[in-house]
């Protein structure tokens, strides 16, 4: 036999370094679900109403069906919850996938569209955005995204907004946090952030402990419908220090999840200390969803993606 | 042995010493493991896979997102 072999006696079929074992397809999908359930069962109370982010990526697509999985017989509903941020070269694959997997699962996909939100599509932005601008097309969809996701979660009555965040993007996120020395953004973070203020749906992250690499080896070994395709406006900070934690993490197995679980349980709880009873939030003057400015960052984005889709339009 | 990598699009042929496994590629050929999920014929494979000659093994890249 000419592959190795899991602890079970099966061929294993992936390296998990950082626990210095190989799997087999069962044995592995078995290891990621109990930590998928280790999330899931802790936040997601039996009854609940739970709206699950969905873009046919592989985490997002990987969080909805561990979640479906995990939650049978809790009679726990689940609303897949799609945005189409109208990008013409990406999205189209990724929603047909999307639509495959709600099918498959037997859920109604609720999808909006920035185009009905907002009233113009990302390609349409990004052909405004001058190329020089600080501001990237990337970081608007971020901030516009999270936004629908949140009010349309709220709308359809949800207690809980799954999200597909795999261990790698928390990593990311806590380093960048760290390096711009943003510890208030730090201390809301964590596996369960509860609502601060009602309108804000409390996330829930299956994939939290699991790596990137897991959730495609996940959603490939359990035949769930995804896509591989790349968003083609990715920008900005983060795919540098994905690149270097990756890096670190092929010298070093397990620095992703050390630095995880340290953030997570030493220094986390001392921010969440540090800054209780300072209460930031308050509603937007334009559109009442909670800030800790005046005016909400998306009633900002959206004021100037306006401006620059005039004068586009003025210029042609 | 002559090993057939499809990587990124293109088809690279690497020469491994005789029961190479699959970490040895990876190190040959410079790609972080991190980054990509190995098959042969279809099937996702450990580090410790022995390769053979002939052996045709797709990277699949794994790592994306905004």
């Amino acid at each position: 036999m000419s592959l190795s072999t899991c602890p079970c006696g099966r061929p294993a079929v992936i390296t998990l370094r950082y626990k210095h074992v190989s799997l087999c397809d069962l044995c592995f999908k078995k290891d990621v679900e109990e930590r998928a359930k280790a999330v899931i069962r802790s936040s997601i109370p039996p009854g609940a109403k739970a709206v699950a982010a969905l873009s046919g990526g592989k985490d997002s697509s990987t969080a909805l069906y561990l979640t479906y999985k995990l939650t049978r017989g809790l009679n726990v509903e689940i609303t897949p919850l799609l945005i189409d941020e109208g990008i013409s070269q990406y999205r189209p694959h990724t929603v047909k996938r999307a639509r495959e997997l709600a099918d498959m699962l037997g859920l109604q996909l609720v999808e909006v569209s920035f185009k009905e939100a907002f009233g113009f599509t990302l390609d349409d932005l990004d052909k405004a955005i001058p190329s020089k601008a600080i501001r990237k097309t990337c970081t608007y969809c971020g901030v516009l995204r999270r936004r629908l996701l949140n009010v349309y979660a709220r709308k359809l009555g949800a207690q809980v907004l799954v999200t597909g965040h795999n261990l790698d993007d928390l990593a990311q996120t806590y380093l960048m946090n760290l390096m711009r020395g943003d510890l208030y953004a730090l201390a809301k973070l964590g596996p369960y952030t509860r609502p601060i203020r009602e309108k804000l749906v409390p996330r829930v992250r299956p994939l939290s402990r699991v790596p990137e690499r897991e959730s495609a080896a996940y959603a490939m070994l359990a035949e769930i419908p995804f896509s591989l395709a790349e968003c083609p406006y990715i920008s900005g900070f983060r795919p540098k220090v994905r690149e270097l934690l990756n890096e670190v993490e092929a010298e070093k197995p397990g620095f992703k999840l050390g630095l995880v679980e340290l953030v997570e349980k030493k220094l986390i709880p001392k921010l969440r200390e540090l800054y209780r009873g300072e209460e930031r939030l308050r509603s937007c003057r334009i559109c009442s969803e909670p800030t800790t400015t005046e005016i909400c960052k998306v009633c900002e984005m959206l004021k100037e993606a306006k401006e620059l889709l005039s004068s586009r339009k003025a210029s042609d | 042995m002559l090993i057939y990598v499809e990587l990124e699009g293109k088809r690279l042929e690497l020469t491994l010493p005789d029961g190479a496994k699959l970490a040895d590629l990876y190190k040959a050929a410079k790609i972080n493991r991190e980054v990509y999920l190995a098959a042969r014929r279809g099937r996702l494979l450990p580090d410790e896979a022995k390769l053979a000659d002939g052996d045709e093994i797709k990277m699949i890249r794994v790592v994306s997102g905004g």
